[in-house]
């Protein structure tokens, strides 16, 4: 087993990762840029190492300053976490040159996966059902609105290089691609260092459902199931949860049985995931779900695998990368119960979501035992939100017997976090999950902006709100501490 | 408003102002069954509610940020241009798009709010800005 390792990475998936470390014994190095000197991973983690100014581009994504940072620090290995370098096969090959231990696939398994458009040719040639679109060398504009005319609108573009939602943008009519293209071709260029991009048809009732996969380096591949994921905004997801609602027990079999067939098609080793799309307009069917993309590293929401699973998928990367053979076969693996994830960002939901920077005066989330909630914390109290960064600060995890318990108890903790003064999407992620057609499973990607008007949040207060403040006010008695909480006794 | 009373007592009553909003309300208004928590200081009163907070100021000087005039481009976030698509003294249309900025990774436009031309362009390309920066101006057409 390893004994010391660097994450290459910062916020709540660096933390993550460094309690995973920790209890297995071993030795934690963060590395951080300007404005994360006094994060709450580099707080957390054995050791630190500074690797530059405050942009990603100058720090996090600046593979030589890692590495050398690895080598200083006499880090075994490098765990990359999700998003910045996780999914870069020039960065884990030089990770493997460095002589040190890449925590992820083989560098091979990610070029395959990596570019969209070879990734669906090749599981298409596997045998895995994809959907239909043009993925090609040809990017001249006028090209490519020929090609979105054949597929027929709406149509999605995708950035060949993206993930995470960043660098897609569905065109509805003919008349509004050419602007579109430009503005995915320039975010895919800034975003990814690569502008190519590919059109695809889009779904009308399309539900996001991905397989969790596990290879190990002795040639097994095993699968932990699927997890729901189509609440999202503006293709960011928002909800999470697994298993997927409506789920029978024989499209389980086949959907996680063509997951294990992808991996294997790419000798996959360490966790990754196959998201798929499905056309649920008829309920989840087989014959309608087909191969989108591999996410070749740890998702932000693997937490609801780990919850109905009892797997530390952390814990298998760590072992897996030291060459230990997967602790549990499949036949060892079922789902249990129900378990959900929401994603808390620092954005203002009643100004169209813009992103809140600033510092964390109050961040009151409870204490996790009290609730008997997961949190996975990217900040502290105090802490600075940083305009650097993904707004993601924390992930909130709940997981029951079944959905409508975890639903209520979710909805019930969102509605009391109390945050200030950076807004967050708390009031919006509540109002999502006690919706009427979320409780009935009733979900498609759109779902959000199907529900604008139900899901609208306001930073007026009502009328019981100023008189909130006025006993706030009234009620003070002298000596009392600055927090006061009325009724509470 | 329902309970307000000119004639209570200064101790029973409270002036908020929020924007360009004030109101005066007495313990008549409170409902003591009300669960709430809030964060007080000498100038304002912070109500968390339903996961999202509101902020009450005790006095009119404290009462938030000044409301932009019609037609100014406040950036409403720190970030960064990357795309200018009107030039100063141009004509624009309600909706059109002025500029696009980019930050957490993200694109924001921002698009005139009325018809009218550009009277003002405080925006390049590449520049660094920073939240409420006064990008750009649109006066009215007539």
């Amino acid at each position: 087993m390893i004994k010391s390792l660097l994450i290459a990475n910062r916020g709540e998936i660096a933390c993550r990762i460094i309690r995973t470390a920790r209890q297995m014994g071993i030795r934690t190095v963060a590395v951080y840029s300007d404005a994360d000197a006094k994060a709450l991973h580099v707080r957390q983690a054995d050791e630190a190492m500074h690797i530059g100014p405050s942009p990603a581009r100058e720090s996090y994504l600046v593979g030589e300053k890692i590495i050398a940072a690895a080598l200083a620090t006499k880090a075994e290995a490098i765990h990359p976490g999700y998003g910045f370098l996780s999914e870069n096969a020039a960065f884990a090959q030089a990770v493997i040159d460095a002589g040190l231990i890449w925590v992820g696939p083989a560098p091979a398994s990610i070029t395959a996966m990596g570019l969209k458009d070879a990734a669906k040719k090749l599981m298409a040639a596997a045998g895995v059902p994809v959907t239909p679109g043009y993925m090609g060398e040809n990017q001249e504009p006028d090209f490519l609105a020929a090609e979105a005319d054949k597929i027929g609108y709406p149509v999605l573009i995708k950035a060949v290089a993206g993930g995470g939602g960043k660098g897609m943008r569905k065109v509805e009519t003919a008349a509004d691609f050419a602007d579109a293209l430009a503005s995915c071709q320039r975010e895919a260029a800034s975003s990814f260092g690569n502008a190519h991009v590919l059109i695809e048809k889009y779904i009308q009732r399309p539900r996001h459902i991905e397989v969790q996969v596990f290879g190990d380096t002795h040639g097994n591949i095993v699968h932990l199931f699927e997890r729901d994921c189509s609440l999202q905004r503006r293709h960011q997801k928002v909800i999470e949860e697994a298993p997927a609602p409506g789920m029978d027990e024989a499209t389980r079999d086949q959907l996680c049985a063509a997951a294990v067939k992808a991996a294997k098609a790419v000798d996959y080793v360490g966790a990754g995931t196959i998201e798929f799309i499905a056309d649920a307009s008829e309920g989840l069917r087989a014959d309608r779900i087909w191969f989108m993309e591999m996410n070749t590293r740890l998702q932000v929401e693997h937490p609801v695998t780990e919850e109905i699973t009892g797997v530390d998928l952390v814990e298998w990367q760590l072992r897996v990368a030291s060459g230990e053979a997967l602790p549990l076969k499949q036949e060892d693996l079922s789902i249990n119960g129900w378990a959900m994830e929401a994603r808390l960002y620092a954005e203002d939901p009643a100004k169209g979501f813009l992103p809140s920077v600033g510092w964390l005066d109050v961040f009151d989330v409870g204490h996790p035992r009290d609730v008997g909630l997961r949190f996975e914390l990217g900040v502290k109290e105090g802490d600075e939100v940083s305009p650097f960064y993904d707004p993601m600060i924390a992930k909130i995890i709940k997981h029951g017997p079944d959905r409508n318990h975890v639903i209520d108890d979710l909805t019930g903790y969102l509605s009391l976090v109390e945050i200030w003064p950076i807004r967050t999407n708390a009031p919006f992620l509540w109002r999502m999950l006690d919706s009427a057609d979320f409780r009935r499973s009733d979900v498609t990607t759109s779902f959000i902006a199907d529900h604008l008007d139900e899901l609208e949040i306001s930073n007026e207060p009502d009328d019981t709100i100023w008189a909130a403040a006025a006993r706030a006010k009234l009620d003070r008695k002298e000596g009392e501490p600055e927090k006061f909480c009325p009724g509470s006794g | 408003m329902p309970g307000f009373r000119l004639n209570a007592a200064p101790s029973e009553r409270v002036t908020f102002y929020r924007g360009g909003e004030s109101r005066t309300l007495t313990r008549d208004d409170i409902n003591p069954d009300s669960f709430v928590t809030s964060l007080r200081d000498d100038e304002s009163i912070i109500v968390f509610e339903g996961g999202a907070y509101f902020e009450f100021y005790l006095t009119s000087r404290g009462a938030g940020h000044q409301q932009a005039h019609d037609g100014a481009i406040l950036s409403p976030m720190p970030g960064r241009i990357i795309a200018v698509m009107v030039s100063s003294g141009e004509a624009v249309t309600r909706g059109q798009k002025l500029l696009t900025l980019e930050a957490m990774k993200m694109e924001h436009t921002l698009v005139a709010p009325f018809d009218g031309t550009v009277a003002e362009l405080n925006a390049s390309e590449g520049a660094q800005v920073q939240v409420e920066a006064l990008l750009a101006r649109i006066a009215a057409a007539d």
